[in-house]
């Protein structure tokens, strides 16, 4: 039989494509939970070797609606300038220019740029110094190192802001991702009333109204959560109630490579996250409480042929409207929400 | 056959047919996957087989899922302990899965976009709860959370369940569900958690 070196060759190829058979293991990447970050290094086109960090959210609700950022249209992903467009056109608005801010949702890819605050050696103090005239010191408080990243060489500040700096390893920088959930806000006017119409001074608990109600993840340096109203703040019937609550989703830690040759962050720092949140969330808002109203105190006297009651009248009346301002702002003085996991 | 020994040709054999019976074993040794936890790649130099350790599938209780484009089916999953009515494509209300679990025929998912699969919930004059329906609503037709409606002597809230804006859906409650309905200085509020 005529066989050819054709046919041979084709059994060859033929076993080399099955043969041998490779095999190895290869672990999945995890499922992501909602607000769960994916940082990049973002390289300026012009300018090699700077850029920023990023963090895209893996998609998380808020009352059952994706959180949106606050981004540059010219950086916001096609699918959403798309979205974008088609409102604007819907709604007869101009297109938006490359940097007029819009919503890009978290389900639309949308990210945030970190802002960074150092931690560490080379950290800014934290509120007040104090100096100590003897020896010379003046000491002041630092962001201390998560034990983490001392572990990795990262050092603490020098409290002595004379003294030299802190010899370390590596640094270390850090920025808050925060969501911002808008809501209805108490506004505390307060007007100083003419004698004439009998009021002295009055507290009118009334609202501020957010334009919408979508929530917003922004990256701050620093997270500073919204201070509680004080006592001495409702006496002086001054207070803020911001329209809007926030929770601390994630820290970002930028790590440093050891000893490097400048402080500048940029794509060789390893990151690290530290989730607060790894749910959906519902947020929700107390009841608005109906207001109480103190009965008016009033004396009516004889004496000095009722001369005495004008006096009288004007005391009491001040102290009626100052009593009146008190309970309003001690009954409800905030409609702060809370948010929970579901 | 058990191996290419037994394809071996003895004085006399058809070499044609022995031959051909060869290519065809070795077209026989191809690796097919039928899961994506092995992946099989065909190089010049073999079949490199990846074997990818994927956690094992998760069933989220309440899951809304996509059928087709055009309907939407939800997992079983429980409020109150009941399991949640669902309206298919011809009006009727059947409860998301029948006695073993089995996906009941799905409902018509509207065509607008963004979207939120809600439970509606309804409460008796008594506030206890009477059924939960799951329907579609438009994002800016979601009542302020923990806000219920009187619907004559009815109470009527929402809970949300899964977002969606092109063709995924993302689940936004991940447990079965308790919720509970009261009256707060007369305002019909509703309030709901996982279970």
């Amino acid at each position: 039989m005529f066989f050819s070196h054709r046919k041979h060759n084709e059994a060859v190829e033929k076993a080399h494509r099955f043969f041998p058979v490779r095999v190895d293991e290869q672990e999945a990447p995890g499922r992501a939970h909602p607000w769960q970050l994916r940082p990049q290094w973002v390289e300026k086109p012009k300018e090699p070797g700077k850029g920023y960090w990023t963090v895209t959210p893996h998609p998380g609700l808020v009352n059952g609606i994706p959180a949106a950022v606050k981004m540059a249209f010219a950086e916001a992903p096609l699918l959403a300038q798309e979205r974008i467009l088609a409102e604007a056109k819907e709604a007869n608005r101009p297109r938006p220019g490359p940097e007029t801010r819009v919503d890009v949702f978290v389900d639309e890819q949308a990210s945030l740029r970190i802002q960074w605050r150092a931690i560490g050696s080379d950290a800014a103090p934290e509120g007040a110094a104090s100096g100590n005239a003897d020896t010379g010191e003046i000491r002041a408080s630092f962001e201390p190192v998560p034990e983490f990243f001392k572990r990795l060489g990262v050092a603490d500040a020098n409290p002595d802001l004379l003294g030299p700096q802190a010899e370390t390893q590596r640094y270390l920088r850090a920025g808050d991702v925060v969501l911002n959930q808008p809501r209805l806000a108490f506004a505390n006017e307060v007007t100083v009333g003419a004698l004439v119409d009998g009021s002295i001074i009055s507290a009118n608990p009334t609202f501020a109204i957010p334009p919408d109600r979508q929530s917003r993840l922004t990256a701050t340096a620093k997270f500073v959560p919204i201070r509680d109203v004080q006592r001495r703040d409702l006496l002086a019937m001054r207070f803020v109630d911001e329209p809007f609550d926030q929770a601390l989703i994630a820290t970002v830690y930028a790590l440093s490579p050891p000893f490097p040759q400048d402080t500048q962050i940029n794509g060789g720092w390893v990151i690290y996250i530290k989730y607060q949140v790894h749910w959906n969330l519902v947020h929700a808002t107390p009841r608005i409480e109906e207001r109480r109203e103190l009965p008016r105190i009033t004396f009516v006297t004889p004496l000095g042929l009722g001369l005495a009651n004008l006096q009288i009248a004007e005391i009491l009346s001040r102290n009626n409207d100052y009593s009146q301002a008190v309970l309003d702002l001690y009954q409800q003085n905030n409609l702060r929400g809370t948010f929970y996991a579901v | 056959m058990d191996g290419p020994t037994e394809l071996k040709a003895a004085p006399g054999d058809s070499i044609r047919r022995r031959y051909n019976q060869l290519l065809g074993w070795i077209d026989a040794q191809k690796i097919i996957s039928h899961d994506d936890r092995v992946s099989v790649h065909q190089t010049p130099n073999g079949q490199h087989v990846t074997l990818v350790q994927r956690p094992p599938a998760i069933v989220i209780p309440l899951q809304v899922r996509a059928s087709g484009s055009e309907n939407f089916a939800v997992a079983e999953g429980y409020i109150n302990g009941r399991l949640p009515l669902i309206v298919t494509r011809t009006g009727q209300e059947v409860a998301i899965v029948d006695e073993d679990g089995v996906p009941h025929p799905p409902a018509r998912l509207p065509t607008g976009r963004p979207l939120v699969i809600v439970a509606e919930v309804t409460f008796k004059d008594d506030l206890s709860l009477d059924k939960v329906v799951i329907v579609t609503k438009k994002p800016a037709e979601l009542k302020r959370t923990g806000s219920a409606e009187m619907s004559g002597k009815t109470l009527k809230g929402q809970i949300p369940l899964a977002f969606i804006r092109g063709s995924v859906f993302y689940q936004f409650t991940l447990h079965n569900l308790q919720v509970r309905a009261y009256r707060d200085g007369g305002t019909p509020r509703i309030i709901y958690w996982p279970a």
